[in-house]
């Protein structure tokens, strides 16, 4: 059995076909292609076979493929053929090719390889080909090739689909219709039944064919027969009052609404509904429709409504109201835009959903925001109306109409009437103020009365701008103009009349700025106080402005200012005057005094050149007192200033005698002068008065003392102080200044010498105190007092004085005793010991007795000693400042008494003195053989020891009988020692000294 | 009375020609095609799997299993893959006449002449004129005898030649064929060489 097995490329899928045994001669031309005819041939054969077996299908015919199939043995013979060639080719080449033997060799048995191999393949290939029994393989390819056909077929249907489906995007079916839906979609229309009637007269004229045209009878009898049924229809259904005007005509039924619509409805039979035909607006029938739309809603209404003609005058009527609210939308738009209101004066929005429209007028005005107005659509009327809405219209002027209909047709003239109203209402509200004055030429200005100068006034013709609600005045200044803009941005009235009161209050400070500077004055407008100077709370309720205006003069001290408060109200003005000094601190101005005193309060028509050149005058010297007055309040001392009137209260001798030349007179208090210090309040009187003279430039000083210290006061420096004369206690001092700013610091020189005064006084009072026999100044200088104290002094000065001060009290004072002063032994103890020296002049006045009596016996035993054997010597040892010694000496005998002098402090009668505590030497012992003892038993008996005799009889002392003897009232005799005080010593010293000088023999 | 819309528009809708007849198509895809073509033998031997689940025939990459009756020893199956089986569809498809000696059959021969005639049509090759059997005694002669390592400096390999020196091809043979399991092994129904196709292949 031969079979051809046609191969697909060379992988060994292979379609075998049976062909009969006599095929192989059939290989030829024809052969190698096996035809459809062929095929179809064998199938027949085949399906009759398979009729016999009973597996017979009537099998469809399928394409055949016959491409890359080749019968088998044409393979095996183009192999065979090949192989043969390839082999000849081979030797040929390998004859005459000069090649190592084993390459050709190789060469051969590669070639024989690899043909063997080929064979290989076919065999395999035969060996399968046996295995398929019914030699159908072939079939299979077929069928193959039809499955991916069909598959093709399918993807390419479903990609048109596709394609179809993106195309129509646009087509939008209704649900119900679907057929129509298509129709219109693929046609255009949809295909309706035409009965073979043509409606369209063209075609009947052109064809001429009468048989596709309506009679024109049957027209008009349909026309009559809906006229009927319309009639009938229309009386059994139920009719708004709006629809009573309704005509039948043509097939239709006219219904119109006056002033609103005429609508066209129709029928075609008593059950059917009304459907919609044509709608006219009759208030603008210009106005396009869009009736298709109208059709729609109008028809779907008179389907679904059970009372058809109702809701339809309801939808109509709506509609036309909304149409009508659009004009006047419309209108509005324009009139913003085109007409006088143009600018944004007026405003609107239209709620289209609302129906109603919000209208603002003047929105560039004051009132923005209050000047309101409503188009809607009122309730109980239902037609459109425009409400104005105006706050005040609520009370008392109610004639003013608010509410206007017929809006559409009068929409400019309303506006213009309402704004009309509104500014007359506002002029009536400002002339109700009071401020303002009706113009009698004009009738729709109001007059403003803004002073020309202190004494009269100039009318502002102030007018509202009727369409834009703005005030405005004519050839309006620059100050003008932007009080106008600040008017212009108010909210109230009161802030209206507020604007124009601060316009007149500007104008006042102007007027008044203008005079001041034409007189020489400078006014500073830089000074701005954080609070004005002139305050009342109630100011604030009563709408009273005020502002402050600052002037002086050039040469006037820096910082001092004349403040002019400026008050206004609305009706009149008032200025206060007061002098304060303001300066700068820290970026701030501050008010760092004012005279709140001796304000001066002027009417503004009262304000004259005339006065302000007299200020000019009369301001420095107060400016001056104050500056003063500020800086003793600098410098915390209690003053206040003498006015002109009080002067009948001050001392005569402060007052000047020559009273022409203007001058000031202050008091100041004592103690807060000085600083503080009590010392003087009782030397001078607690007021001094200061006087400054502006004529000679003069201040000065004066002051009165409480005592009469003529007696050391005719001692004082005429520097220091003069005294006047008919009054004795009274001074004065005075400085010479040549700057008014460095007034004060003379202050220093007067306090200086004040201080000087003080101390001074204090210290004569004190010596005064110590021994006023023999005491007496000798020499007295701002520094430096030198007085006598001694009995028997001859010196020029037996002490001095000297004071050290600082600037505002005494230092120290020193003292420095004479050298020939007997005391002035002291003076180490002084300088050394920082004593006080109230202690030191009562302990040298104290001790002056003693050191007087002293200096006599030492000056009279050295003078016996020359005369008489002289050789007892006496001399003083100073212990300390309370123990002295006397020490007498007899270089002869060699003997040596020691006499104690103590100071000490003693209670006598529950009273503590200081006493003198005269005895010998406890530590010396005299024994009773010395040649000493004797005297020093004679000073015990005579002046230590009581004696009886004396007290028995009263008597002096015996034995020494002196005059004298009889004073010493204080001498307590206490056996080993005596006891006195300061004006006995003497009487006690000469005694024992008598007893003692004597030479022992 | 034709309107212009009769030209522009069919009077059918979906546009679906009603004048075309559609036919189904042909063979109905629906049905069992493999039946329908007397497919199912072929189906059955050539299917991967039984119809009860288990595994039929395997997916085969190479034919070494085929060659196993044939007296040689392939320890190598020359494939494309390895460089040895060459490509043998160039030389089965050539469809050149001049390459192959064309034979006309005319009226007057009688179907036994062109019986003759197309029986040695390739009789030519072996003349004297393309065959010189003296060219082809002494390429011969001039092979000498052999050893096998001279042919490996060519890149020949003497196992291609694919002898069975030592008999051991036909040892495997014999045993394999008395181990031969029913599983997984070609189905050759029309065959009387069945039980040479059955055996296993070689392992």
């Amino acid at each position: 059995m031969t079979t051809a097995v046609g191969m697909l490329q060379n992988n060994g899928l292979s379609s075998p076909q049976r062909q009969v045994t006599a095929d192989v001669s059939n290989g030829l031309k024809a052969g190698e292609k096996i035809s459809g005819a062929g095929y179809s041939k064998d199938v027949k054969k085949r399906s009759e076979d398979r009729v016999h077996t009973g597996k017979v299908t009537n099998a469809p015919e399928l394409p055949h493929v016959e491409v890359n199939q080749q019968p088998l043995t044409l393979l095996i013979r183009n192999l065979t053929v090949f192989s043969i060639k390839e082999l000849i080719q081979l030797l040929k080449i390998s004859v005459h090719a000069n090649q190592d033997p084993s390459a050709k060799k190789t060469a051969f048995l590669q070639l024989v390889v690899y043909l063997r191999n080929q064979f290989l393949k076919l065999y395999v290939l035969v060996k399968w080909c046996r295995t398929l029994r019914n030699n159908n393989f072939n079939t299979m390819i077929d069928l193959l090739n039809w499955f991916r056909g069909s598959n093709m077929a399918v993807n390419n249907c479903i990609w048109a689909l596709k394609a179809s489906l993106a195309g129509m995007t646009n087509a939008k079916l209704p649900n119900p219709d679907l057929i129509t839906a298509l129709e219109v979609l693929s046609l255009g229309r949809p295909n309706l039944q035409t009965h073979n009637f043509t409606l369209s007269g063209e075609e009947r004229a052109e064809n001429g064919q009468k048989t596709s045209a309506v009679p024109s009878k049957l027209i008009l009898k349909t026309l009559r027969d809906m006229n009927i049924i319309l009639s009938v229809k229309i009386s059994l259904m139920e009719i708004p009052d709006q629809f009573k005007q309704y005509s039948v005509c043509d097939g239709r039924l006219y219904i119109s609404v006056e002033n609103e619509f005429e609508v066209q409805l129709s029928t075609t039979h008593q059950r059917m509904p009304l459907f919609f035909v044509d709608l006219k607006l009759l208030f603008n029938e210009l106005l396009p429709l869009n009736k298709y739309k109208l059709e729609k809603v109008i028809n779907e209404v008179l389907y679904k409504s059970p009372r058809p003609l109702f809701a339809l005058y309801k939808i109509l009527h709506n509609y036309v109201l909304s149409v009508q609210m659009y004009m006047i939308h419309a209108e509005l738009l324009d009139l913003e835009s085109n007409s006088k209101y143009a600018g944004g004066n007026l405003v609107h929005h239209y709620d289209s959903r609302k129906t109603t429209i919000n209208l603002k007028y003047w929105s560039n005005s004051r009132l923005k925001g209050k000047c309101n107005a409503t188009i809607g659509i009122e309730e109980q009327t239902g037609c459109i109306v425009l409400r104005w809405y105006i706050e005040e219209v609520a009370g008392s002027q109610s004639e003013i109409p608010v509410r206007y209909t017929n809006v559409l047709s009068n929409l400019g003239n309303i506006l213009d009437e309402i704004m009309f109203n509104h500014s007359q209402m506002i002029k009536a509200e400002l002339l109700s103020t009071g401020v303002l004055q009706e113009d009698d030429e004009i009738s729709d200005a109001l007059l403003f009365n803004v002073p020309s100068t202190p004494a009269s006034v100039i009318p502002i013709q102030i007018k509202i701008n009727v369409i834009s609600g703005v005030f405005y005045v004519r050839n309006p200044s620059g100050l003008l103009t932007f009080y106008i803009n600040q008017i212009n941005k108010t909210s109230t009235t009161d802030d209206f009349i507020k604007v124009l009161n601060r316009l007149k209050l500007d104008k006042i400070i102007s007027i008044l700025r203008n005079m001041f500077e034409k007189v020489g004055w400078a006014c500073n407008n830089v000074v701005k106080l954080n609070a004005p100077v002139s305050k009342d709370p109630s100011w604030a309720q009563k709408k009273i402005l005020f502002r402050d205006l600052f002037v002086r003069l050039e040469n006037w001290p820096a910082n001092w200012y004349l403040i002019f408060s400026v008050i206004s109200s609305n009706a009149t003005c008032i200025i206060e005057k007061r002098i304060g000094k303001i300066a700068a601190a820290k970026g701030s101005w501050e008010l760092k005094y004012l005279d709140n005193e001796n304000v001066l309060t002027l009417k503004l028509e009262s304000m004259t050149y005339q006065k302000i050149l007299h200020l000019k005058k009369t301001s420095l010297h107060k400016i001056v007192d104050h500056m003063i007055i500020d800086s003793l309040n600098g410098l915390r001392m209690r003053n206040r200033i003498c006015s002109s009137k009080q002067l009948g209260a001050v001392p005569e001798y402060i007052v000047p005698g020559d009273q022409t030349h203007h001058s000031s007179i202050l008091s100041i208090e004592l103690e807060s002068f000085i600083g503080g210090s009590s010392a003087l309040k009782y030397i001078l009187e607690e007021t001094m008065f200061l006087r400054i003279d502006y004529h000679d430039s003069k201040i000065k000083l004066f002051g009165k003392f409480r005592k009469n210290c003529k007696a050391i006061g005719k001692q004082y420096n005429e520097t220091l102080m003069h005294f006047i004369d008919e009054d004795a206690l009274s001074f004065y001092m005075s400085e010479s200044f040549t700057d008014l700013n460095n007034i004060v610091q003379h202050f220093n020189t007067f306090k200086q010498k004040l201080m000087q005064i003080v101390t001074l006084t204090d210290v004569i009072e004190k010596l005064h105190d110590f021994y006023s026999e023999n005491f007496s100044i000798v020499a007295l200088k701002p520094n430096e007092i030198s007085f006598k104290y001694l009995k028997n002094s001859k010196d020029d000065y037996d002490c001095r004085i000297l004071i050290q001060t600082n600037d505002d009290s005494v230092k120290k004072l020193e003292i420095k005793l004479s050298p020939r002063n007997p005391q002035h032994i002291f003076q180490p103890f002084i300088d050394s010991n920082r004593l006080d020296y109230h202690f030191v002049f009562n302990y040298l006045q104290f001790t002056s007795g003693f050191f007087g009596v002293l200096e006599s016996i030492l000056t009279t035993s050295e003078s016996q000693v020359k005369s008489t054997n002289g050789y007892t010597t006496v001399s003083l040892q100073l212990h300390n400042l309370s123990v002295y010694g006397l020490i007498y000496y007899n270089p002869e005998t060699s003997t040596k008494i020691t006499l104690m002098i103590e100071l000490r402090n003693v209670f006598l009668n529950g009273s503590k003195k200081l006493r003198y505590f005269v005895h010998f030497a406890d530590d010396e012992h005299i024994s009773t053989k010395s040649p000493a003892y004797p005297l020093v038993h004679k000073v015990r008996n005579t002046v230590f020891m009581v004696d009886s005799t004396s007290l028995i009889t009263g008597d002096t002392i015996s034995g020494l009988a002196s005059p004298k003897r009889a004073k010493a009232a204080s001498l307590i005799r206490l056996a080993d020692g005596i006891c006195c005080d300061a004006a006995d010593i003497e009487l006690v010293i000469r005694e024992v000294n008598d007893i003692l000088k004597i030479d022992c023999v | 009375m034709t309107t212009m819309e009769d030209h522009i528009s069919p009077a059918y809708y979906y546009y679906v020609d009603p004048s075309t007849l559609y036919q189904p198509q042909q063979p109905n895809p629906l049905d069992d095609l493999i039946s329908v073509y007397g497919l199912q033998d072929i189906s059955q031997q050539v299917a991967r799997t039984n119809p009860d689940g288990t595994k039929a025939v395997k997916l085969r990459k190479s034919y070494k299993n085929q060659i196993n009756d044939l007296s040689g020893k392939f320890s190598i199956i020359p494939t494309r893959e390895n460089g040895k089986g060459g490509d043998i569809a160039p030389v089965l498809f050539q469809n050149n006449p001049d390459m192959m000696n064309q034979v006309h059959r005319t009226p007057d021969m009688s179907s036994e002449q062109w019986r003759q005639l197309m029986c040695e049509r390739d009789a030519s090759l072996f003349d004297a004129q393309s065959m010189d059997w003296e060219v082809c005694q002494t390429v011969l002669s001039q092979f000498e005898r052999s050893h096998p390592a001279e042919f490996q400096t060519h890149g020949f390999q003497a196992e291609d030649l694919a002898f069975d020196l030592d008999g051991s091809g036909n040892t495997i043979k014999a045993r394999k064929r008395k181990n031969r399991s029913s599983g997984s092994s070609m189905a050759t129904p029309n065959s009387d060489l069945q039980e040479d196709m059955k055996r296993r292949r070689l392992e």
